[in-house]
């Protein structure tokens, strides 16, 4: 009976794995449930977004101070982790900065937004930065935060159109404290 | 006096060779965490350097408990092979301990590969994009490691791929994720993508079939064959070195003296040739244009 325990725990183990799945948004590529290679949702097609609430309307995060473990997050997205992350997100202070001010002031913004605007143009939404990473020269506004939601996606394939399809995995929405 | 290969595949030489493809991989292919690495390539290296270890129990143990200690913390981003090799160190110490060791070990190889391909299986099979083909087809768009495939046999051109993967990264860090993503896709691509969700799924079922069917009966004589085309034709277009790895030393071990007796040798040249072909695609010597 010993010796087969290692056949054992890797049925044990696939069996947790694809429950998960199913429960929990695992995504099937990790695991040990040798899922690989069978769907398009892997970890690299996960992609997380915060959104800030605010009396004027939403305003995504473009630079997400993650206190929580961010693959973790992405191949495994439990409300829990969620909710944990968007009541961190809400406890900080955000500068909001317009599609204007960003697109003036291209020089000082990082790196990873600068590469944006060189190959698809300035966002058209507006934007928020953690106040301790402000944009210098920029007067970006203090919204009142009503509240954050945080969303992971996952990217799927449509063969009939060739395009990528965002779906939405989980998300979890806090009131600001 | 026997030939080199007839040394090479006697059955009193086979835990050796088993252990020495199992050490390699474990010094090669572990996991970046460091006190997995401080325990697992110290015991690989004492193996290797002093072979009588490879037969101690203990030595499979220990590195089994390190590659678990050092996974647990990982486990939502593990690659699959890493579970299996976790598993496959901790049947070479169970193995060590049974009254008939090779036959123990043989028991073990053959059902690890078995299940670890039927669940593969039955993954694709629960996905909801693989039978359509459409996971395939947007692999072959999206990943970087296949863009020479979907350009040579997909007929789009390589700046196209690149293009689009670079604002594909964009639309996952910044885009509005509301508006969907064209890809450049072709009918011959949509063609190649059909092709190979089923050529993967038939390969994958034939493997679990044959390796889970009762030992030396019926269709099982096609396992190693079954198993080396997997390799061969798998690993050097999706180079997880690791994951061909472990399924080498695992074929070798469960290889049987019966029928033809120089599948192992077969198993330590496919080992080489993904190790190789991996190399070479590395260095960008086949990359097109």
């Amino acid at each position: 009976m010993l010796h087969t325990l290692a056949p054992g725990l890797l049925v044990l183990v696939a069996c947790a794995q694809l429950t998960l799945v199913r429960t929990h948004h695992l995504t099937p590529w990790k695991g040990g449930g040798f899922g690989m290679f069978s769907t398009f949702d892997s970890p690299s097609a996960r992609t997380l977004r915060l959104v800030l609430l605010t009396p004027e309307g939403e305003v995504g995060i473009a630079i997400p101070t993650l206190h929580v473990p961010q693959k973790r997050l992405l191949n495994l997205p439990n409300t829990a982790l969620l909710t944990d992350l968007a009541e961190q997100t809400a406890r900080g202070s955000w500068l909001v900065y317009t599609p204007e001010q960003l697109a003036a002031a291209r020089r000082v913004l990082p790196a990873e937004i600068r590469r944006q605007f060189a190959r698809n143009g300035p966002s058209p939404e507006p934007a928020a930065f953690p106040q301790a990473r402000f944009l210098a020269g920029l007067e970006g506004a203090r919204p009142e935060i009503l509240g954050v939601r945080a969303e992971v996606w996952r990217l799927l394939y449509d063969a009939d159109t060739s395009q990528l399809r965002p779906e939405l995995v989980n998300t979890a929405t806090v009131d600001a404290p | 006096m026997l030939g080199w290969t007839d040394a090479f595949v006697a059955p009193e030489r086979r835990f050796e060779l088993v252990g020495g493809m199992t050490l390699l991989l474990l010094l090669l292919h572990s996991e970046p965490v460091w006190y997995l690495e401080v325990g697992v390539y110290g015991l690989s290296v004492a193996a290797l350097l002093y072979r009588p270890l490879v037969r101690k129990p203990a030595l499979w143990f220990g590195i089994a408990a390190f590659l678990t200690a050092g996974h647990v913390s990982v486990w939502f981003h593990l690659d699959n092979h890493k579970f299996l090799l976790t598993y496959w160190c901790l049947a070479v110490g169970l193995s060590l301990l049974a009254a008939d060791t090779t036959r123990a070990l043989r028991t073990n190889a053959r059902l690890l590969i078995g299940l670890a391909f039927l669940f593969a299986v039955v993954g694709k099979l629960l996905a909801p994009d693989y039978l359509s083909g459409a996971f395939f087809e947007g692999l072959l768009l999206t990943d970087g490691r296949f863009f020479g495939v979907a350009h040579v046999f997909g007929g789009i051109p390589l700046p196209d791929l690149q293009l689009a993967d670079l604002a594909r990264e964009d639309l996952l860090v910044f885009g509005d994720l509301r508006i969907p993503f064209d890809l450049p896709s072709t009918p011959r691509l949509t063609a190649l993508a059909q092709g190979l969700t089923w050529w993967t799924l038939a390969i994958e079922a034939a493997v679990a079939v044959l390796f889970l069917w009762p030992e030396d009966r019926g269709p099982s004589r096609w396992r190693d064959p079954a198993l080396l085309l997997f390799i061969v034709t798998t690993y050097p277009v999706t180079p997880v070195i690791g994951f061909a790895w472990v399924l080498a030393a695992m074929g070798t071990a469960q290889s049987t003296q019966r029928g033809w007796r120089y599948w192992p040798v077969l198993y330590v040249a496919a080992y080489l040739f993904v190790m190789l072909s991996t190399s070479v695609a590395r260095s960008g010597l086949l990359t097109p244009g």
